[in-house]
């Protein structure tokens, strides 16, 4: 029991931006240049000028503009303090960012006549720094490099930051922008997933107790590293734990979130989920709405299962060999 | 809650490998700084850096093969290695309970992420190395020790917090230690010389031409440098039970965000931060015997620190020392170094000291340990660690009692 709750959501993907575009799941793909496919899920409704302003966004990469703009829905009418903090999720910040930044250096005169400015915006923690510097948050600020495990990771993460007093709120979300150079970089690696997606996801999460009303409570969360290769075991270990932890049976669980890896994994996971909960199992694949978000997979997973009462399991698998659980309770408030 | 210890210490830098070799350099006074041969600094006016010379990958990965590992993931693997052995537990015995690897870093694999984007400038995105490709997801860091080390049952993050990460990499696995959420960490940090890293320094007009001159009147920036520092945290009573040996006593550690500025720190925030990490360690600023700063080298960087110390510790701060003197700024390795050196300091009654100093500039107004370390009893050791974005984070070590 991590004795945290989440009290307040939100998304930013190819369905649009905030909850009930997300809800409403409508998403056509877009054409898309340079990359070796030619439609991806983009987050076409979230235009940078329109969201954030002119001021500040003009070297601002796509990952960090998702992030302030999902961490400030999440918070808007919540009180913040001194002490809220954002953990955010990514891969490896903008690669598109890192492309431009190194292409400038390669092809200009000088190797030093780069864009200063857009420096900041190629490490990986600019998008969880950016959330904080326009939405003043001075509380604990984080980034976790975890791929497809993001999600989970992050929740761990942000959880522990409340269980040890550090933070009296953390807004914990993923992101993961769309680029070509994040298109070819998948393509190399042998990604399997759906079309790519871009998009942004992240919930409040606050210690039990808090006044507003309470969407799941974080039961718990297990994680594993496949280190014999076997990814499924590695997985069914990770939920069986998980339940005998919060003294669960498998046939109480009403929701399973897929990541959808797809390829071997996409099957490990699958096969993981029909051997461990009967057919009264409701199994949600997010990415069928937004595309293959990568990093921010875990996040919209998590938001998935908020309007669905009872226990849910939320299940991750990178192809660097981790694999993972999350447990949450959803409360029937109907 | 429980407390925390460190029992085992991994160092891969530019001064030496090894927790033995790294106490000795620090002593010494050893400097790793040397002309960049890690990429091609053509057309750069100057590219010293502190690079790691002579790195045996091969030496320490046995599972995890070379070919799968960027540079910063095997520094990673090859500091967890060491930790572990310096330890004197069995990698067996951590396989047996729930543990937590946390890595902190900047660029992550971004040493390769560059050499693939010279690929797409000068050929196509076609022509991508998919080996390469595959190294560049950063998470690679924390799975890459877990994997080389067998550790299933394991809660694995690779921070990246920039410049602070490895002291948010300790901080995450001392809570996860200290509530019981985990019965070992691996924490702390590595980064390989990167490129992008270099250029973004050497463009804002913060790289120093020959040296790293923290506190100096004449400092002109930093150099960068690469390396990794991996801690093995244990709670005390499991570390006593096995007769292990302590270096120190984590005590604590406080984390907050400028929120102001992405480059530039703020004071007043750095100020607060080391205000909360010695309230969460229990401790009076007059108690620290030393602080290891961030000190960068840079304008900027220092004055605002030295600044916000005088502002916690008064205007006879205590000594305060950068070892980024000796190691250059190791980016998401810094403040594990740094963590590091104060938990050989603490062991070895030492304080490392900071080298290539001339005349103390008036605005940092410390005492900086100038070249020649000293020997001293250090009961409590503060370790800061800043980074863009305004990322801050403090950890307090103490002596083991």
């Amino acid at each position: 029991m991590t004795g945290a709750v989440v009290t307040a959501w939100s998304a930013i993907s190819a369905c649009g931006v905030g909850r009930a575009a997300l809800r409403a799941g409508q998403a056509r793909p877009t054409r898309v240049d340079g990359g070796p496919g030619d439609e991806a899920f983009l987050a076409a409704d979230f235009v940078v000028d329109e969201a954030l302003g002119t001021k500040g966004t003009g070297s601002m990469d796509r990952s960090s503009a998702l992030g302030i703009g999902v961490v400030g829905d999440v918070l808007a009418g919540l009180a913040v303090d001194e002490r809220t903090g954002v953990v955010l999720g990514t891969t490896s910040g903008s690669a598109q960012t890192q492309l431009e930044f190194t292409r400038d250096s390669l092809t200009r005169r000088k190797p030093y006549f780069v864009n200063p400015a857009t420096m900041p915006f190629a490490l990986m923690n600019s998008a969880a720094a950016q959330a904080a510097i326009w939405h003043k948050l001075t509380g604990p600020n984080s980034t976790i490099a975890g791929g497809r495990l993001s999600g989970l990771g992050v929740l761990r993460y942000g959880t522990r930051l409340l269980a040890a007093g550090r933070a009296s709120g953390v807004v914990c979300g993923a992101v993961e922008e769309y680029s070509a150079a994040r298109a070819w970089l998948e393509e190399h690696r042998g990604r399997r997933g759906s079309l790519l997606g871009e998009g942004a996801a992240a919930v409040f999460v606050e210690p039990a107790g808090s006044p507003r009303p309470v969407l799941a409570e974080v039961l718990g969360i297990e994680t594993r590293v496949a280190v014999d290769g076997d990814p499924e075991a590695a997985l069914a270990s990770g939920v069986r734990r998980v339940l005998e932890r919060a003294a669960i049976e498998a046939g109480d669980v009403t929701t399973v979130a897929l990541s959808a890896p797809g390829g071997l994994l996409g099957e490990a996971e699958r096969a993981v989920a029909d051997a461990a909960f009967s057919g009264l199992t409701a199994v949600v694949d997010p990415a069928e709405a937004v595309g293959d978000v990568g990093a921010a997979i875990g996040m919209f997973q998590v938001v998935a299962v908020l309007d669905r009462p009872g226990f849910a399991l939320v299940t991750a698998l990178d192809d660097d060999g981790t694999v993972g659980c999350g447990l949450l309770r959803v409360p029937d408030v109907s | 809650m429980r407390r925390v210890v460190v029992t085992g210490i991994g160092v891969v830098s530019s001064i030496g490998t090894g927790a033995g070799e790294f106490a000795e350099a620090l002593w010494e006074g050893r400097s790793g700084a040397g002309p960049i041969e890690a990429f091609d600094t053509t057309g750069f006016a100057h590219a010293n850096g502190c690079e790691v010379r002579g790195f045996e990958p091969e030496r320490w990965l046995r599972r995890v093969p070379v070919s799968e590992a960027g540079r910063a993931t095997q520094f990673a693997i090859a500091a967890a290695r060491m930790a572990v052995a310096d330890a004197g537990i069995a990698e067996s015995a951590l396989r047996e309970r729930p543990g937590v690897v946390s890595i902190g870093t900047t660029d992550g694999g971004s040493d390769d992420g560059e050499r693939l984007a010279q690929t797409v400038v000068r050929e196509s995105f076609e022509a991508m190395d998919p080996a390469a490709a595959r190294r560049v997801p950063a998470s690679r860091l924390a799975v890459g020790v877990a994997r080389e080390l067998g550790l299933t049952d394991v809660d694995v993050s690779t921070v990246a917090t920039a410049c602070a990460a490895g002291n948010y990499a300790i901080g995450n696995g001392f809570d996860a230690v200290r509530l019981g959420e985990a019965e070992y960490a691996l924490s702390g940090g590595a980064d390989a010389l990167c490129r992008m890293t270099f250029t973004g320094f050497y463009r804002l007009g913060a790289v120093d031409p020959e040296r790293c001159r923290p506190f100096d009147k004449d400092r002109r920036g930093i150099l960068t440098g690469e390396g990794a520092a991996v801690l093995l945290l244990e709670p005390l009573e499991a570390a006593r039970e096995r007769g292990a040996r302590s270096y120190a006593e984590v005590l604590g550690y406080g984390l907050n965000c400028d929120a102001h500025h992405q480059v530039a720190p703020d004071g007043d925030s750095v100020r607060r931060c080391m205000e909360l990490a010695l309230a969460d360690a229990g401790v009076a600023p007059d108690e620290v015997d030393l602080i290891s700063a961030h000190g960068t080298g840079t304008k900027a960087n220092d004055a605002t620190e030295c600044g916000a110390i005088r502002q916690v510790f008064g205007e006879q701060p205590p000594r305060t020392v950068s070892v980024k003197s000796m190691l250059g700024h190791t980016m998401g390795a810094a403040s594990a170094l740094g963590a590091a050196a104060c938990a050989l300091g603490i062991a070895g009654s030492f304080v490392p000291p900071t080298i290539n100093h001339g005349e103390t500039d008036p605005e940092c107004g410390i005492d900086c340990v100038p070249n020649t370390a000293v020997e001293a009893e250090l009961n409590v050791v503060q370790n800061n660690a800043l980074a863009f974005g305004g990322n801050n984070a403090v950890v307090v070590l103490g002596r083991p009692r």
